[in-house]
């Protein structure tokens, strides 16, 4: 089926991340989290050194509508560095004004950078938070 | 987001400032500039703006799009129009899972993964 879903980097915390989205979400794993000791050999790739093995080769959640972000952890060993831009927001339209300050407030929780939620011109309920992990989150709420 | 309409397919909309309710409070120069514009077609929503915060446009590597396309002739061509000008960081392969997975970095710095899977997983 095709499909479209959005897929985050961490350094080092996808695992931690991850559990937060999925306390916030009140969603489970699409299944179970695989991480780099869980990858078959291959040829011509090196295998993880020891403190990389644990990390999060792939995990997947669903959010809102269907939606399911993803992550994966960058690795120091193959120079991975980690950025956060401003380029990117995820943007969530959830069904109630109670739910998008329930998400809101969860998601703000030591993040920075926040708009708080506000009615707009366009008639939505709307806010944007940087959530402490470095995920930019937009609401769009058009219900009154 | 012209660009992407050409990718991906979808209708566009766009708003400019000019158009907006509040054109009024902004700078005549800012009267052309994308407000609001809109990419959607039947698996995704893309928004976008010209309007960016006062710290200026910062390109991050932590969020990217991944596309699961439906079939290989979906995924190579969907690879081949949007790495266009842009750098093809991991280009398609077949993985471990019988998937083709691919990753690559646009012109305009956004980043996506593209993946085909025979059946759903």
């Amino acid at each position: 089926m095709s499909k479209v879903s959005i897929y985050l980097n961490f350094q080092g915390n996808t695992e931690e991340a991850f559990n937060f989205y999925k306390s916030v979400f009140n969603t489970e794993f699409s299944s179970p989290i695989m991480y780099n000791r869980d990858i078959p050999p291959m040829e011509g790739m090196p295998p993880f050194p020891e403190n990389e093995k644990g990390k999060v080769m792939h995990v997947a959640l669903p959010i809102l509508g269907g939606t399911q972000i993803m992550g994966t952890d960058m690795l120091e060993s193959m120079g991975h560095k980690l950025k956060i831009g401003n380029n990117t927001t995820i943007n969530l339209e959830p069904d109630t004004r109670e739910e998008t300050e329930r998400l809101f407030k969860a998601l703000s929780e030591g993040g920075s950078d926040t708009m708080p939620l506000m009615d707009q011109f366009w008639g939505a309920y709307w806010g944007v938070t940087l959530d402490r992990y470095g995920i930019r989150w937009m609401f769009n709420c058009y219900t009154k | 987001m012209n660009f992407y309409k050409r990718c991906l397919g979808g209708k566009l909309i766009f708003q400019t400032v000019g158009e907006s309710d509040n054109s009024g409070k902004m700078p005549a120069k800012m009267k052309d500039c994308i407000l609001h514009a809109e990419l959607r077609n039947e698996k995704l929503l893309i928004m976008a703006t010209d309007m960016v915060s006062e710290g200026g446009l910062i390109k991050g590597n932590s969020v990217s799009l991944m596309l699961n396309c439906h079939s290989e002739k979906e995924i190579r061509e969907c690879y081949q129009k949007l790495s266009q000008g842009g750098e093809q960081t991991h280009p398609l392969k077949l993985t471990f899972r019988n998937a083709i997975f691919g990753g690559l970095t646009d012109k305009y710095g956004n980043r996506w993964m593209l993946n085909y899977q025979d059946k759903d997983h």
